[in-house]
């Protein structure tokens, strides 16, 4: 007999709506003093207090569950009944494991064991097995609790059904963050696939600075040869440019390395005319020998947007490269980019002196797959729609009279 | 010795450094400069074009120019049976490059960056030593 002597016995009274049964190897069972708690003593030895831990098993709405040491239970309640099928009388005097998830048989004795050694273990996320055989998840806390002379005797279980709070957390939180996530390793995918295609003209936007400095290395070094330090080219001045040319090496990998990386999706207050710039600079890498002119004087405003950096680029960068594309070969090619504020958003816009979009794919411009190049996807422009959407914004094309095309697009202004 | 240089050089003795890079077109000048030739600096080839094309004794042409490329450039001056030494530098040299530079009769062609004794020996094929032209 394992109860402690000062606690009343239960009797079965409907008042208490713990329930009570017996465990095989015993006739009665009174209600355990405490789970490592102190309850005051009442004159009538035990019972107020017993009556008011009954009341607030009674109420729980979590599974409030006593076993014994080698896991037979033997107290369950209301809520226990609810979330795992089985009535008191099922229940009590069965082992706990009745309750394990296949595969998680182990679980309760090692879990009793620990208990058994004095110790406590609070919301352990599990998974048990109802009744009908379907899975819960479950959040459990288990406390030893003692006889009169201390001795650990069993274990109190006060076990949470989380199979509200894991399905809304998956189908919220969790669902959506997937998608965000997909949704960012398919945009970093295209900017990847973007970098490969002008892969082959980074080698020369790098070469430009290397063979400068090194051509004025060589010539500093034929300097100290001839012993000509006092020539009217000083040697500090060529190693002062050759500097800068390692700057601006270093500047395209900076930019290369930032649009390559994978977004953390963070928003930031940032500066439009800079992003503006930066994207101009990679995206005229590829430009080659093409005459093509870019206009970025009507940027050069103080217009800070929140964005995520990349992503803004990714869209600046696909319009700058249709543009472009779109100019080939033409007489006149004139890129010209310009930004101001409209209705509390920042609007840009790019516009081409091109050939125009076909009429016949105008409707579908932002849609994928429509494209009248002849080694386009068509992705750019459903890219560029899918990021600026998701900021709030809104991307579109107006056709000027005097020919070419013109995309625009509105972002958050920094608060 | 510049200024001697400078003085006693013949009329065909100029280098041209044609290249719409302005610091690589610079650094080269200034590479040339020390070697104790007379480098001219054209950022196109248009530029280039304009100027009497038999004053200079060699050309260090960059390819990847906006308007009439390098390799362009060559053939023009090829076609008018000009037959001045020319180094071809590219910033990507693929083997279609290669064939069309050797059909239009380009002395020499490398990749972007030239090592500084490639220019060197380019330049000393082209011209007489600097110490000879001196005295």
């Amino acid at each position: 007999m394992w109860w402690p002597k000062s606690c009343t016995t239960i009797k079965s009274n409907s008042d208490f709506a713990l329930s009570y049964g017996r465990a095989k190897n015993d006739k009665k069972f009174r209600l355990p003093a405490a789970a490592n708690m102190t309850i005051p003593h009442d004159p009538v030895p035990g019972f107020a207090a017993s009556s008011l831990l009954a009341a607030v098993v009674a109420l729980s709405d979590d599974a409030i569950i006593s076993t014994t040491l080698k896991g037979i239970i033997t107290s369950w309640n209301a809520s226990a009944e609810r979330i795992f099928g089985y009535s008191a009388p099922d229940a009590v005097g069965s082992p706990i494991t009745l309750l394990a998830a296949t595969g998680d048989e182990d679980e309760m004795p090692a879990v009793l064991a620990r208990v058994a050694g004095g110790e406590s273990v609070a919301h352990f996320e599990t998974a048990r097995r109802h009744k009908n055989g379907t899975v819960v998840p479950i959040s459990f806390s288990i406390s030893p609790f003692h006889d009169a002379r201390g001795t650990i005797v069993g274990a109190l279980q006060v076990v949470r059904d989380m199979t509200a709070s894991k399905a809304s957390a998956e189908t919220l939180s969790h669902v959506e963050a997937r998608v965000l996530a997909l949704h960012r390793e398919l945009l970093h995918a295209a900017r990847l696939r973007e970098l490969g295609q002008i892969c082959a003209t980074l080698a020369h936007e790098m070469n430009q600075p290397l063979s400068a400095i090194a051509s004025y290395l060589a010539g500093s070094r034929q300097m100290l040869k001839q012993n000509a330090l006092g020539e009217k080219v000083g040697l500090d001045d060529a190693l002062r440019r050759a500097s800068d040319q390692v700057v601006r090496a270093s500047e395209v990998v900076r930019r290369l390395r930032g649009y390559a990386k994978p977004s953390d999706g963070q928003l930031q207050a940032a500066s439009l005319a800079e992003i503006i710039e930066e994207t101009a600079a990679l995206a005229t890498i590829d430009l080659g020998a093409a005459g093509t002119t870019v206009d970025l004087a009507q940027t050069c405003n103080p217009i800070m947007v929140l964005v995520d950096r990349v992503e803004i680029q990714q869209v600046l960068l696909n319009l700058f490269r249709n543009g472009f594309e779109a100019m080939a070969g033409k007489d006149r090619q004139l890129l010209s980019v310009s930004s101001r504020t409209t209705a509390g958003m920042a609007e840009i816009r790019v516009r081409d002196t091109g050939n125009g979009i076909d009429p016949s794919i105008r409707d579908r411009l932002f849609l994928p797959f429509a494209t009248t190049k002849a080694d386009g996807m068509g992705i750019g422009l459903s890219v560029c729609r899918k990021i600026v959407d998701a900021r709030g914004g809104k991307i579109w094309a107006e056709y000027p009279a005097d020919g070419g095309t013109a995309i625009l697009f509105t972002i958050p202004l920094a608060p | 010795m510049n200024s001697i240089t400078t003085a006693l050089m013949a009329d065909r003795d100029f280098i041209a450094v044609i290249d719409n890079d302005d610091a690589a077109r610079d650094a080269l000048l200034f590479f040339l400069t020390v070697l104790g030739r007379r480098p001219r600096a054209f950022a196109s080839s248009a530029a280039f074009l304009e100027e009497r094309v038999e004053s200079f004794a060699c050309l260090l042409l960059d390819h990847h120019m906006p308007g009439m490329t390098g390799l362009e450039l060559a053939k023009h001056l090829r076609l008018g049976d000009n037959a001045v030494p020319i180094m071809l530098i590219t910033g990507a040299l693929t083997a279609e490059m290669r064939i069309r530079a050797d059909a239009i009769g380009i002395e020499e062609i490398c990749e972007k960056p030239p090592t500084p004794d490639m220019i060197v020996a380019f330049v000393n094929r082209s011209l007489p030593p600097v110490s000879r032209i001196q005295r």
